[in-house]
């Protein structure tokens, strides 16, 4: 018996060890995530996927729906009030495209922070290091548009600004948003270094749409200074991303095949990653959430020249009486989501050209988007004209990408253009967005309540 | 009784001088559980008034006349006579009574005697919780012990049940009591990773039968020897064992059916008002808009009503194509018996419920063998060993916007069901009768909990045990979406496998030893240590595009894909426990545990738990013995701190960078994108997931109790009361922190929070003739919640609708106050704060109300009339409030497209109508205002449990060669008096610890009719 005793006390004390020394099986401790090369590219690919997150279809939903591009027909209430012009700052897709957006600034700020340090080649170190500082600038100039405003248009606060990683949390983390200058001059900083770091191409044509490149970067600094009205700074950097290739690409084509030469940009999704934007479009009957639809009134611009192609890429809704967008349309949402297209270029450069009284180089740039479409050239003649044919170019280009939000707002035109907007499934005549403060979204209540010095925008308070 | 004890002894020993021609006899009087001498045992002569008392040692002298009997007794024991034969020395063993042997209560590593036990124990006892239909036994508990609070937060056979012994301590770790089953520490949290509607609960896997008794352990002084895991109370379940005599077999076995107490038509709008109702909004909205109903707008254009001709709209009930009335049955079977070296206990379970929403269903089937094993009078060996397989049919059940019931609600009535060519009519996402026909949700548990144990009594007194164990839990889902169903029909049908095996070893070895010195102080000292791993391994295979719905199998999909992890944690304890008594009436108790646990960082790895308790039997005392009517009178009083580490992540301190992607919500609540891995497409990735904290340690939690047991008029009438302080500091909080930083949340040793209460527990022995006896149990409990510290407002609930702030307890309701509805207008009437202006963004407020009951309890009435024995059993919960989340969607007052629920039927309508519900118009139902009307009175008192059963008589069943039979009929959940509107009172949505008190699709309880029979051989 005293054996057994003596056994049993000799199996409990080394046993002790053994059960409290226990380390994590399926993560790695920050110390470990750039220890080499394939680690660290495992880091800036972990990056694009938070990116996902952010263009899975949550920037492009809440922005056309909250716009007069789609609207929101199913009970979702977060995207309802989008559509309603009506953000509470509890709202909790607001939220999470906020946290998101940060969580990529996160992970770039670790690879901008870490990769230097490292012992690898100059060459794999500037890669890395281009693709945190695109995707940071990407990130910022995301939350300074919906959050902070448009310079000179509207708004003053820009966003907290972080550019280190974070490792715990620290006094320094409870930081004043700074001025909308700031958070728009960070952006441009980003992709100047971006610029001159990354590579002009990849190993393969899908690497090099997958990932940011050269001309990725100049395409969004292109579109850096449209939002700027720096137009020849814009003019200058889409000729640079164009880099006079035509549109080559069959409209259709360029959505539904992967890693066209229409893409600059373009985030990669499979079946497992799911993109989210058929799901919102597509209705139930086809495995889709039916939850948007675009306006009746931007679906019957789509078709009223009958030539236009853009217009075949919509389907009709049975249930619900509406109009979609098929341009995405992969049951298992593996669809690619194209960032940055190559026809943002040309009409960016047309808005530039025409802001710089360039008014033919603008109508050909138009005519390039314009005859890909399958639509005859265009009329306009005046500067105005071009300017307005620049934005309905836009609307019909972009259903779904999007952009027409900040085009209205940065164009000036919020306060008329969303007024006496109609849903078809609304419980008012129409929707009208009556005050300027609201051209910006709320920011997130978890904020506000967590970090005391961060001052809700105007509308929201 | 006592009390006259000396004057009678003096008139015995007087008596005594008189009688002559005697023997002087010695001995000894020990007790037979203990061994141990007895002083003060009363010894006489039979048929004479002679007589003495033992001494110290529990030692006397007698003189007698030879071949008399002298007579042992002392209260709680059975009186022994001994024949006086030629010897001269005797040892006399007295057995404790029946009754006083109940008495004995389990407390961790032990068991005591009530009498002498100085924490806060509750025992709820196998015959309280008999031919219960229930899948698990903690549901069982609801209402039988003070300061317990048990609530079903669905009618969903199998599901959750949320037990909270005296409040909750935490936030962000858990506030679920241990569970120790025999001395094992079990699993009690969900282990199904399916988030797919409630959460499955653990307990069910046991077999309500096999219990002998729960002891539900609440001071520090009880709990304090279960050291970092105690802070929530402890639940002690001990199992039936053999007993020494020939087998005995029982079977016993009961068939009902159940439906929910409430029909769920009762809320239904039919097709014809829901067009009225879509209506009148969409006119008040045009009225308000253009100043009447009869102006143009912009355009020109006149008002037309949504819906041209309502009277003639279809009438579509989608609630009772999805509910049925459930059939259940259980058989219990068991055989025990033994001798004095063997004892063994076999018994079998059957087990299976239907519930009341089609297709749910638990079905679970159990076996055990307890056996204790005697090698020598000093060496003893035992096992328990438990198996059970059980599963469960699952649907979309509450807490999600899929929910069957939920959908009910929200496809509008005047809608069918299906389209013209059969397909599902689907107008948003799922329809309720398509997940009800089409979901196949299986999940099935393998369960084995065994151990076996070594006693070696050392010495007398010294015993050493050692105690090796396991749980074993393995869990397979398949979860598959023909093409039918939404998830699937894209797709070409889409199934998920899972298998989850949770595996835990347990070792623990204790060592005891029981003394007396100089006759009056009793030691009982105890010193051991115990060890546990967890490990935790998780394979999921999904498949998609099936070649034919006859498909289901993943290997017949297109395309597949597959994940996998792993994860442990351990914890290695050292305790000490001395309890001392003096003559059982000054008593102490100290407990010290020291506990180390994988979670924490190594600086800050270990904890220690320190606990007293002092009590003063009164009624033990001399002055106490002429007062006849108090039977035991009992001072308590305990302090100590306790521990917790549960509910946080394995490795919480780290820094950590894994494959999977950072937490978001997935958004709409059924978008893709949550989870799911960190690859980029078909590119390998990774990212930081967890920001680090090294200074992260224990959870404290210091309590403080006092109370008092008191007996009366011969135990006939037990009260105890129990008020008690519990203060938890450095909470394992995820603390918020500036998103800025790229997370939402830092896990962090922050906050305070307090719970404060009292209990009252009343038993009385109303009744107790030779036919007729009246028993009943009643207890009243009280918790006050409070958030002390905390670094920031926590949002616990979406829309914000839960806040966890400083000052408030938790579950409070965070919602724009509704004063009322004006009269004359029909419009809500907000408390605007300190402006006339209602803010939807700032004039939001915590309610002074919340999920938590002012009190609650039970009262249990058992009569017994000659061979028929009726249980009469409530329970009731008063000024608890429950967010109706359900008005919130279904009382949209035109906003929405999909159905109503019957409340919105109060709206105003005219002037001079008084409601809360007020007139449908948009600036009244803002899809952002979050109204308080919504957060309601769910005090409830229910009927739970009533039984009438008649007991064959002996004489006929030993006829057919039955030990005995009893037949009985009995229901559940017979009777609910509540105010609350929705389906259910007894709600939680969550299977979040922060979120208590919503209502949102949840299936409610059903009412089960049921008769059954008991028989032994």
């Amino acid at each position: 018996m005293k054996k057994i005793l003596t056994a049993i006390l000799l199996i409990t004390s080394v046993s002790a060890c053994n059960v409290l020394d226990i380390k994590p099986l399926s993560q790695i401790s920050s110390s470990q995530a750039f220890a080499s090369l394939n680690s660290a590219e495992g880091v800036v690919n972990g990056m694009y996927n938070n990116l996902q997150t952010v263009y899975m279809w949550r920037v492009q939903v809440i922005s056309d729906v909250a716009s007069d591009m789609s609207q929101q027909i199913d009970t979702w209430d977060a995207l309802i009030s989008a559509d309603e012009f009506n953000f509470s700052a509890d709202n909790s897709e607001v939220e999470d495209l906020y946290t998101s957006l940060y969580r990529c600034v996160d992970i770039a700020n670790s690879i901008v922070a870490n990769v230097p340090e490292m012992t690898v080649a100059q060459t794999n170190k500037d890669d890395l290091m281009g693709q945190a500082y695109f995707v940071r600038a990407l990130s910022y100039f995301d939350l300074a548009r919906f959050f902070g405003g448009i310079p000179n248009v509207y708004g003053t606060e820009g966003v907290v600004l972080k550019l280190t990683p974070s490792v715990g949390v620290t006094e320094a983390d409870f930081s004043p948003r700074s001025t909308l200058r700031q958070t728009y001059d960070q952006v441009e900083k980003d992709l100047i270094e971006a610029i001159a770091k990354l590579p002009e191409t990849r190993a393969s044509t899908d690497l090099t749409r997958a990932k940011a490149t050269k001309p990725a970067a100049r395409a969004l600094l292109a579109r850096y200074y449209l939002y700027n009205q720096q137009w020849a700074k814009a003019e200058q950097f889409a000729t640079e991303a164009i880099a006079n290739l035509p549109l080559s690409v069959a409209f259709e084509t360029a959505f539904r095949s992967k890693n066209t030469a229409e893409s600059l940009f373009e985030l990669q999704f499979n079946a497992t990653d799911g993109a989210g934007l058929r799901n919102w479009y597509y209705p139930s009957s086809l495995s889709g959430r039916g939850g948007t639809a675009l306006h009746d009134k931007t679906y019957a611009e789509m078709i009223a020249d009958p030539a236009d192609l853009r217009g075949k890429l919509t389907a009709k809704n049975p249930t619900t009486n509406t109009f979609y967008t098929t341009k995405w349309n992969t049951a298992q949402n593996a669809d690619n989501i194209q960032i940055l297209r190559r026809s943002e270029q040309y009409l960016i450069r047309a808005e530039a050209r025409a802001e710089q009284n360039n008014l033919t180089g603008a109508a050909a740039d138009i005519n390039v988007v314009r005859t890909r479409a399958g639509v005859a050239a265009t009329t306009a003649a005046t500067k105005d004209a071009l300017i307005a044919a620049v934005m309905q170019e836009r609307k019909l280009e972009f259903v779904g990408e999007g952009h027409r939000w900040f085009d209205v707002i940065r164009r000036g035109t919020g306060l008329t253009t969303f007024a006496s907007v109609v849903r078809t499934r609304g419980s008012l005549p129409s929707y009208s967005i009556k005050v300027a403060g609201k051209q910006v979204l709320p920011i997130p209540s978890a904020e506000i309540r967590t970090n005391t010095k961060v001052v809700q925008n105007e509308a929201y308070r | 009784m006592r009390a006259k004890l000396p004057w009678l002894l003096l008139l015995f020993c007087m008596v005594g001088v008189v009688h002559a021609q005697t023997v002087s006899i010695s001995g000894v009087v020990v007790a037979k559980e203990d061994n141990l001498p007895m002083p003060g045992v009363t010894i006489r002569v039979s048929g004479t008034s002679t007589g003495t008392q033992t001494d110290a040692d529990g030692k006397f002298k007698i003189d007698v006349a030879p071949s008399s009997k002298i007579i042992a007794s002392f209260i709680g024991y059975t009186t022994q006579e001994v024949p006086v034969t030629s010897q001269s020395n005797y040892k006399i063993i007295l057995v404790a009574e029946a009754r006083a042997l109940q008495e004995l209560v389990v407390v961790g590593y032990g068991e005591q005697n009530r009498r002498t036990v100085t924490g806060a124990i509750s025992t709820v006892s196998a015959d309280q919780i008999k031919n219960i239909p229930s899948p698990s036994a903690d549901q069982l508990l609801q209402g039988r012990s003070p300061g317990v609070q048990v609530s079903a937060g669905s009618g969903e056979p199998g599901t959750s049940i949320m037990v909270r012994v005296r409040g909750a301590t935490s936030i962000n770790a858990s506030s679920e009591p241990l569970y120790v089953i025999d001395g094992v520490p079990i699993v009690s949290q969900n282990l199904a990773r399916s988030t797919f509607g409630q959460p499955s609960n653990p307990l069910a896997d046991l077999n309500p039968s096999d219990i002998e008794s729960m002891e539900i352990l609440k001071d520090a002084s009880a709990t304090a020897i279960y050291g970092a895991r105690a802070a929530n109370g402890v639940i002690l379940i001990t199992t039936k064992r053999g007993k020494s005599g020939k087998p005995v077999i029982s079977i016993s076995s009961y068939v009902g059916t159940s439906k929910a107490w409430k029909d769920p038509n009762d809320l239904r709008v039919d097709g014809p008002t829901f067009e009225r109702l879509q209506n009148e909004a969409s006119a008040n909205n045009w009225s308000d808009t253009y100043g009447s109903i009869t102006a143009l707008n912009p355009a020109g254009v006149a008002y037309k009503p949504a819906y041209a001709n309502p009277d003639a709209a279809i009438n579509t009930n989608w609630i009772d194509p999805i509910m049925q009335s459930g059939a259940l049955y259980n058989i219990d079977a068991s055989i025990s018996g033994g001798n004095e070296r063997i004892k063994y206990l076999v018994s079998g379970n059957t087990f299976k419920q239907e519930g009341i929403m089609k297709p749910t269903l638990f079905d679970r089937k159990t076996f055990r063998t307890n056996l204790d094993f005697a090698v020598s009078d000093a060496v003893k060996f035992g096992t328990s060993i438990f198996y059970s397989t059980s599963k469960r049919n699952r649907i979309q059940n509450g807490n999600n916007i899929n929910s069957a019931l939920a959908n009910a609600y929200f496809y509008p009535s005047n809608i069918p069901i299906y389209n013209a060519d059969g397909t599902y009519n689907r107008p948003v996402w799922e329809s309720p009768v398509a997940i009800v026909n089409e979901t196949d949700y299986l999940m099935n548990t393998d369960r084995i909990i065994g151990n076996i144990f070594g006693d070696w009594k050392i010495a007398n007194g010294l015993v050493f045990r050692t105690n090796w164990s396991v749980d074993n839990n393995y869990i397979y889902e398949n979860q598959y979406s023909n093409t039918n169903l939404t998830a699937g029909s894209g797709v070409g049908g889409t199934a998920t496998n899972s298998v989850t095996r949770d595996y835990n070893w347990i070792n623990e070895n204790v060592l005891t030893y029981q003394t007396r010195l100089a006759g009056k102080h009793n030691f009982n000292i105890l010193v051991g240590n115990t060890l546990q791993k967890n490990v935790n391994n998780y394979t999921s295979a999904t498949g998609t595009g099936f070649p034919s719905n006859e498909f289901r199998t993943i290997a017949a999909a297109a395309i597949k894909n597959s994940t996998a992890d792993q994860t442990s944690w351990g914890i290695a304890s050292f305790f000490g426990r001395v309890n001392y008594d003096f003559s059982k009436k000054y008593l102490f108790t100290g407990n010290l545990r020291y506990d180390g646990s994988s979670r924490f960082g190594a600086n800050h790895r270990w904890g220690m738990f320190p606990s007293a308790s002092v009590g003063w039997a009164v009624s033990e005392e001399n002055f106490m013995k002429s007062v006849k009517a108090i039977s035991e009178l009992k001072l308590r009083a305990s302090y100590g701190v306790t521990g917790n580490q549960g509910g946080i992540g394995n490795f919480a301190s780290l820094g950590l960078w894994g494959g999977q992607r950072g937490g978001l919500r997935g958004g709409g609540g059924v978008t893709p994108g949550a989870g799911g891995s960190a690859a980029y497409a078909d590119y390998p990735g990774f990212n930081a997931i967890q920001l680090a904290n090294p200074d992260l340690k224990w959870e404290t939690t210091a309590q403080f109790d006092i109370g008092v047991d008191v007996g009366l008029f011969q135990d006939k009438l037990n009260v105890t009361f129990d008020y008690y302080n519990k203060q938890t500091k450095d909470m394992l909080l995820e603390v918020p922190v500036p998103r800025s930083t790229g997370y939402s949340t830092l896990i962090q040793n922050y906050g305070a929070m307090e719970n404060k209460g009292f209990e009252l527990g009343i038993n009385a022995n109303a009744i107790q003739k030779e036919n007729f006896s009246w028993d009943i149990a009643f207890n009243l409990s009280r918790n006050k919640n409070l958030v002390k510290k905390l670094a920031a407002p926590i949002s616990a609930f979406t829309r914000d609708y839960i806040r966890i702030e400083e000052g408030y307890p938790l579950f409070s309701f965070y919602v724009h106050e509704q004063l009322g509805v004006d009269k004359q207008t029909g419009d809500i009437i907000w408390n605007t704060g300190a402006d006339d202006i209602f803010n939807v963004n700032t004039d939001r407020f915590i309610l002074k109300k919340s999920a938590w009951p002012d009190f609650q309890g039970g009262l249990t009435n058992n009569f017994k009339y000659k061979a028929f024995d009726l249980m009469a059993f409530v329970q009731y919960s008063y000024g608890n409030y429950v967010f109706n989340y359900n008005r919130y969607f279904f009382e949209h007052g035109g906003e929405r497209t999909t159905g109503y629920s019957s409340q919105q039927l109060d709206r105003w309508q005219k002037p001079g109508d008084e409601t809360d519900i007020p007139r449908l118009a948009r600036k009244n139902y803002d899809t952002n205002f979050r109204p308080s009307r919504h957060v309601e009175d769910a005090s409830y008192i229910r009927l739970k449990n009533v039984s009438l059963g008649f007991t064959v008589p002996k004489t006929l069943t030993s006829k057919i060669g039955i030990g005995s039979a009893r037949l009985y009929v009995s229901g559940q959940n017979v009777l609910t008096f509540t105010k609350y509107s929705g389906l259910d009172p007894e709600v939680s949505v969550s299977p979040s610890e922060t979120v208590q008190g919503v209502d949102q699709g949840v299936m409610p309880q059903p009412r089960i009719w049921m008769g059954g029979i008991n028989l032994t051989f």
